[in-house]
């Protein structure tokens, strides 16, 4: 504009002036002012929002020197070039602008771009939350602001809330379990502690191997990337840090939250998985900034050494469920722990696919190796652990009656709480040293621990449990990995020598089960067989005519002196009021290439019989039942070692005796003999006079049953051969062919050796055996034909 | 020797636009309203210009801080939206107090606040106020008539401020050149510039009347 042009304002202005100033009293005064357009923006540093951010999330952590920060998230403020004085801060409660932040950092920094903008600042948040303590709120509301001041009286504040929100916490469940663990943990956490969670779904184990079910194959080479996320349908740490960029429902809706790293918490082998994806995944790309473990094994638990060899060793393997004994026993604990729905492998799997994931956390794994030797934890991840320390699991259903008494034999039925692993105290030096599936030895990074009075199931739903991982996820002196690392490898554990498996009863003594390391011998069950044996709603069943049973004894041993035979003695009992031996074996057991100090398998055959009372008998011993049908229970045990009692007690059903009745193949009562007579086979179960490999003579004898005096049709002496494996006094079956009633000149039934002078006659079969009563059978009707 | 008028105009005239730079200058650095003690209904319409390119300028407020010298102060005329790049009229109107001696001045600071793509903006504006014996009744950027809101009123030249208040503060409405208060708000003269730019006008006149015409030397 020309000199001239303003000059003429000025003058209009003035004209203007000077007539105004005759008027008196109210005043007006007009003014002009501008609403400018800034272009404040607010966007987030690392671009991985595109466009304007609604929040930010407090991701960062401190360092391990004094002011150092690991920094996560950022924002960066922008304004358009502009003229006049320009000073960031922030509007406080009031809605008046305070220039910069306080210097506690409660509110997060400014600091100026490395390029030096003139018009811009970078934000970053807090190192927490709330730097003054746990916050259960959701969001803080910030409001960013920009001060230019244009002229002297005149300036404008531009300003943007923003929402300071906790990192998202993704959810890592253990090995058998599934998102569905926490369920309860979500809830309280989101609602008490101002939370967002996702849970991670690893239940599936090979993301390749299909869509998850229970249970996978584990091996965290693949399978930590289901924490890693990134894989359509399920959730993992960069999905949920993408909810949260964009907003989702299950972040904060509608919110685009800038966010760098999510806090991790797992439970059991989830923090195993966690771990791998922190210290050893090639592809991590550094997004996690806590992770707290709830029962993790970071050493190993003895369990999985157990489990994994009853899945693997073909002696503990073969061994079958016997009505409640495998609830008990080792080889039937997986199918038992399945059938209660605690463990579930892929459909149509076998629990075989659990196998890898179990022989990570064996003591002494290869892969717990690689995780804690040499420069285990991340030095830019903080971490902490909860400790259980109640060794029991509570399987209480209904008050007082303690449904799954046969756990834990040495326990009571109306006992409260039952141990899930009855050995577990035994394996893990004593009570309160386990939370019942993991020692605290294992689960302690000693860093940063506490201990809780829970048991492996029960830390998602305890609210003490969710308000230390809440008290910790806002800590920012949570100690960082190097911290972990020193402390993790100076800590002394006694029982890392407690290598390899174990297979134990447990030892009652007061009203816990204890026992301290590994004992030398660990007795599995008893698995019975046999020719003559029979089964009857899923019980083992010898019948009447008895027969040699074979009790399979496996278990395992400790080897003394590495390829030297143990003799040892092992006793078959039956359980009562006063328990009876049956059976005695002295034992050469074979270590073969087991080196000293590790525990070899081994399985022995005992016998067991019955007699025509039901009474049940060994070589060594028998207990008399004169009331019938009986169900025994039989274990067995090492002399010798005070480690334990007894092996799990295995069931046998041994029924009512009855000598089986002179029957004719195809036909029915009344049987019809013809001149040409009907052949039959006789069968019945005899007493044993002598042992194994010999023959006996036996005498069974047909009979006309007569109101005064009985006629004998045919008397017959045939020799059987006994099996090799019989013993006296046990009940052998014979089975004779060739015996034969028919009718004779007279029209009367009559057997090989008289006749029954009767056209009907009621038969039957009698057994003479020395050394023992004779058995009759009940009779059959036998007419003669027309 | 006679100067040469040529010569003499020469060095004049760059010191006289200094002297119009310097009365310029002071007008601004003179800038006071004036008001009379015991007046009542004084009223301070704003025109409300929004610069922004595309976002409506909404949720506004205006709140004020008073002087001692200021009785009661309201908010008289809010505005419920400004367009974008578009304009709009609020006003504060305020009383001041009886018996405030003569020369009194104060700050009345007012604050419009609202929002525009998603931010909050919050502009201040100090009106230096001086209590005279008798104050002009229109002051500060004035046209013809007293402002009022101009709903849906026509904007002829397009520049986003209707012809009505393009009246009422003094700019033409029919050229999107002249908008109200260019191309300087300077509302009123000290008494500093206004003798400036009386030297400057006399000057400028001597400047004229000795210049040399164009082919005399010729």
């Amino acid at each position: 504009m020309s000199v001239a042009l303003r000059l003429t304002l000025v003058f209009t202005i003035a004209a203007s002036l000077l007539a105004a100033s005759l008027s008196h009293g109210a005043t007006r005064i007009q003014l002009v002012v501008h609403i400018p357009d800034t272009g404040l923006s607010v966007t987030d540093l690392s671009g991985e929002i595109v466009g304007e951010v609604d929040g930010i999330a407090t991701d960062a952590l401190v360092g391990a020197t004094p002011g150092e920060v690991l920094p996560g998230a950022s924002l960066q403020l922008s304004v358009l070039p502009t003229p006049g004085a320009l000073t960031w801060g922030q509007l406080d409660a009031g809605g008046d602008f305070q220039a910069g932040l306080p210097a506690n950092g409660h509110d997060g920094h400014f600091s100026t771009p490395l390029a030096g903008a003139p018009f811009a600042q970078i934000y970053t948040p807090p190192v927490e939350f709330d730097l003054t303590g746990p916050n259960g709120a959701a969001e803080r509301p910030l409001r960013l602001a920009v001060r230019i001041e244009s002229s002297p009286g005149e300036a404008v504040v531009v300003s943007k809330e923003i929402l300071l929100v906790k990192p998202p916490v993704v959810l890592v469940h253990g090995i058998n379990s599934g998102p569905s663990a926490w369920t309860n943990f979500q809830a309280a956490f989101e609602a008490t502690h101002g939370f967002r969670t996702y849970t991670v779904d690893h239940s599936g184990g090979s993301y390749a191997s299909g869509p998850p079910t229970y249970g996978g194959n584990g091996d965290p080479h693949e399978v930590y990337s289901f924490v890693r996320g990134g894989i359509p349908g399920l959730v993992g740490v960069s999905d949920a840090l993408v909810a949260f960029r964009n907003g989702d429902a299950s972040a904060h809706p509608g919110k685009r939250i800038a966010v760098a790293k999510a806090d991790l918490v797992a439970s059991s082998y989830g923090g195993l998985l966690s771990r791998w994806y922190i210290e050893q995944a090639a592809d991590y790309t550094g997004n996690v900034r806590k992770l707290i473990t709830m029962g993790t094994p970071h050493r190993g638990t003895p369990i999985t050494n157990m489990d994994v060899e009853a899945l693997t060793n073909p002696t503990i393997a073969a061994a079958d469920a016997q009505l409640l004994s495998p609830i008990v026993s080792v080889g039937g604990s997986l199918q038992i722990i399945d059938d209660f729905g605690f463990i579930r492998w892929k459909d149509g799997g076998s629990p075989q696919d659990v196998v890898p994931a179990l022989r990570v956390m064996t003591v002494g794994s290869d892969l717990l190796a690689v995780l804690n030797e040499g420069a285990p934890f991340h030095d830019e991840v903080a971490y902490g652990s909860i400790v259980g320390t109640d060794d029991y699991i509570d399987f209480l259903l209904i008050p007082l009656l303690n449904v799954f008494n046969g756990l834990e034999p040495t326990r009571g039925l109306l006992t409260a709480q039952k141990s899930y692993f009855p050995w577990m105290p035994i394996l893990d030096g004593g009570p309160s040293a386990s939370d019942a599936v993991v020692p605290t030895w294992s689960q302690t990074l000693p860093a940063r621990s506490t201990s809780v009075p829970f048991d492996h199931l029960s830390f998602h739903d305890s609210s003490t449990v969710q308000s230390i991982v809440s008290i910790w996820l806002q800590d920012s002196e949570l100690p960082r990995g190097a911290a972990h690392r020193t402390a993790f490898q100076a800590q002394v554990i006694p029982q890392a020598a407690s290598r390899g498996n174990a297979y134990v009863g447990s030892a009652l003594i007061g009203t816990q089960s204890v026992g301290g390391g590994l004992v030398s011998d660990a007795i599995n069950r008893v698995a019975f067989s046999g020719p003559t044996l029979g089964s009857s709603g899923g019980l083992p069943r010898l019948g009447p005519s008895g027969g040699v049973v074979t009790a399979t004894l496996t278990g395992m041993s400790r080897v003394v002196s590495a390829g030297a035979p143990q003799t040892r003695t092992l006793r078959l009992v039956e359980d009562d009021v006063f328990d009876t031996t049956l059976d005695v074996l002295s034992a050469s057991l074979d270590p073969g290439a087991t080196p000293t100090g590790e525990l070899f398998s081994y399985s022995l055959e005992a016998r067991l019989g019955r007699d025509q009372s039901a009474s049940i008998l060994g070589p060594d011993g028998a207990l008399s039942n004169f009331l019938g049908g009986e169900i025994w229970s039989v274990g067995y045990e090492i002399d010798g070692e005070p480690d334990y009692d007894q092996s799990p007690w295995a069931d046998i059903d041994f029924p009512s005796f009855s000598l089986p009745t002179a029957f004719v193949p195809g036909e029915s009562e009344p049987f019809i003999v013809t001149a040409a007579g009907s052949p039959f086979t006789l069968e019945g179960g005899v007493h044993a006079n002598a042992g194994g490999g010999a023959s006996q003579s036996v005498n069974a004898l047909l009979y006309e049953d007569n109101f005064f005096s009985d006629t004998l049709l045919e008397d017959r002496t045939f020799t059987i051969s006994t099996p090799s494996d019989a013993f006296p006094g046990i009940l052998l079956p014979y089975s004779e062919p060739g015996y034969l009633l028919y009718k004779n000149g007279s029209g009367h039934v009559a057997g090989a050796d008289n006749s029954s002078f009767e056209t009907n006659a009621d038969v039957y079969h009698y057994l003479i055996q020395p050394g023992a009563s004779n058995p009759s059978s009940s009779n059959v009707s036998v007419d003669v034909a027309p | 020797m006679q100067a040469d008028p040529e010569e003499s105009t020469s060095m004049i005239r760059p010191a006289l636009l200094a002297v119009l730079f310097l009365g310029l200058l002071c007008s601004e650095a003179a800038f006071s309203y004036q008001v009379e003690a015991g007046s009542s209904s004084n009223e301070v319409f704003i025109l409300l210009v929004n610069d922004q390119p595309s976002a409506p300028f909404h949720s506004i407020s205006l709140t004020h801080a008073a002087p001692g010298i200021v009785g009661t102060a309201t908010a008289s005329i809010v505005p419920v939206q400004v367009e974008a790049e578009s304009s709009d009229l609020a006003a504060l109107q305020f009383d001041v107090l009886p018996g405030v001696a003569l020369g009194a001045t104060g700050q009345l600071i007012i604050t419009l606040a609202g929002e525009a793509a998603g931010k909050a903006i919050e502009t201040q504006v100090t009106v230096p106020l001086e209590v005279v014996e008798s104050a002009p009744a229109a002051q500060g950027v004035v046209g013809t008539g007293v402002p009022a809101p101009d709903p849906g009123g026509v904007d002829s030249d397009g520049d986003g401020v209707t012809d009505a208040l393009e009246v009422a503060f003094g700019s033409n409405p029919n050229d999107p050149e002249s908008f109200p208060g260019q191309p300087f708000a300077v509302p009123a003269l000290g008494w500093v510039g206004a003798v400036l730019l009386a030297l400057f006008a006399l000057a400028w006149g001597w400047v004229l009347a000795h210049a040399p015409q164009q082919g005399s030397r010729a």
